[in-house]
């Protein structure tokens, strides 16, 4: 009886590893964006070079998973004198921490298209655990367009420390946006 | 108290323009040659942001003693003065004036083209007058500086000047600024 359970278990359990579609990115069409603030007037940035690993099934929560890498030297604020700035040990430390991660561990589902992800997200030497929604928008059979929005405090990860660790120029607030396309394979 | 000019002396405003801009423009020299040599803090973005500040108000203080000099008598220059020197010094006033609207222009050309926002005193962001890029910066940091170089040596004429004036000449060109 046991071994039954055991082996139907493990059928539907590769059955659903099965369904679970792994998604690609469409790279000139996705970007990772933010809004931080300089003397309280907005401006944006982004990261020019990241890598998603995802397998989503809208159908099939628990078994879809995303791993994000992002190469936080790519880091752009259309600013030669501010990029400069981020490189130093007080904000990203290019040197010690070149990458940046997010790796899920649930999904849960919000309304139609939408749905939240929790997981652990870690910039430099800090590790928080983080969840926001998302919007899953398919645009045919085998493309989808993903987007978030949502915020974090720049102190949370330890970027803008020491002397930097105050708002009186540079803002604790960052908004992230997050527009994905993404591919997969029928 | 005359707050007009007249053919013979400055009136209040005149002089109110002529020492809050003496006051400022030593301020700003002074500041603008700190904040760039301190090394990156905190301290050193507020004085940049003081600095932007100041610059604005001093453009808009030039273009209105400007306007206020043109709807005013102009007092008349010493008799003691010959027809070239008076011209010499007519052409160093307008280039003084010239100087002092260019230079926080090229201030607000780096601003702009260094991508960083103008936030006027923490009350009203100030457009950006040309677009992100760093060739644009490098130029207007070089204009920048040449500008202040060159008002730094026209002010010093300015008042070598002023004071041949009042201790050589012995007229009142000194005096009637003083108040």
């Amino acid at each position: 009886m046991n071994v039954v359970k055991i082996l139907v278990l493990t059928f539907l359990f590769a059955k659903s590893v099965a369904a679970t579609q792994t998604w690609q990115l469409v790279n000139q069409d996705s970007t990772l964006s933010f809004i931080a603030s300089y003397d309280e007037i907005p401006f944006d940035g982004k990261f020019e070079h990241f890598e998603i690993d995802l397998k989503f099934d809208p159908n099939n929560l628990s078994s879809s998973l995303l791993k994000t890498h992002i190469d936080v030297t790519s880091v752009n604020t259309n600013s030669r004198d501010r990029d400069d700035a981020l490189k130093d040990p007080s904000w990203f430390h290019f040197k010690k921490f070149p990458q940046a991660t997010f790796t899920s561990s649930r999904f849960t589902k919000l309304n139609e298209d939408a749905y939240q992800v929790t997981g652990v997200l870690t910039i430099r030497d800090q590790q928080r655990e983080i969840s926001f929604p998302f919007q899953w928008q398919p645009e045919s059979n085998n493309r989808v367009r993903v987007s978030a929005e949502f915020n974090l405090d720049r102190r949370d990860f330890n970027i803008g420390n020491g002397e930097w660790a105050t708002d009186a120029t540079i803002g604790f607030s960052v908004a992230v946006k997050i527009i994905l396309l993404l591919e997969t394979t029928l | 108290m005359r707050w007009r000019n007249s053919a013979n002396n400055w009136g209040v405003i005149s002089r109110l323009f002529h020492w809050v801009m003496a006051i400022c423009i030593l301020f700003m020299a002074g500041l603008g040659i700190t904040m760039i040599n301190v090394r990156l803090s905190p301290m050193k973005l507020e004085m940049f942001i003081l600095h932007k500040s100041l610059g604005i108000f001093l453009l808009a203080i030039v273009i209105a003693r400007i306007i206020w000099r043109l709807l005013n008598p102009t007092p008349k220059l010493p008799d003691n003065m010959s027809r070239y020197e008076k011209r010499f010094a007519r052409l160093t006033h307008v280039w003084m004036y010239l100087l002092l609207i260019a230079i926080p222009i090229s201030g607000w050309v780096i601003n702009s083209a260094a991508n960083f926002p103008l936030h006027w005193f923490g009350l009203f962001e100030i457009p950006a007058i040309a677009e992100p890029n760093i060739v644009t910066e490098e130029y207007a940091k070089k204009t920048h500086l040449l500008l202040l170089i060159t008002l730094g040596i026209t002010l010093l004429g300015h008042i070598i000047a002023a004071l041949r004036h009042h201790f050589v000449l012995e007229d009142n060109i000194l005096r009637r600024m003083l108040g």
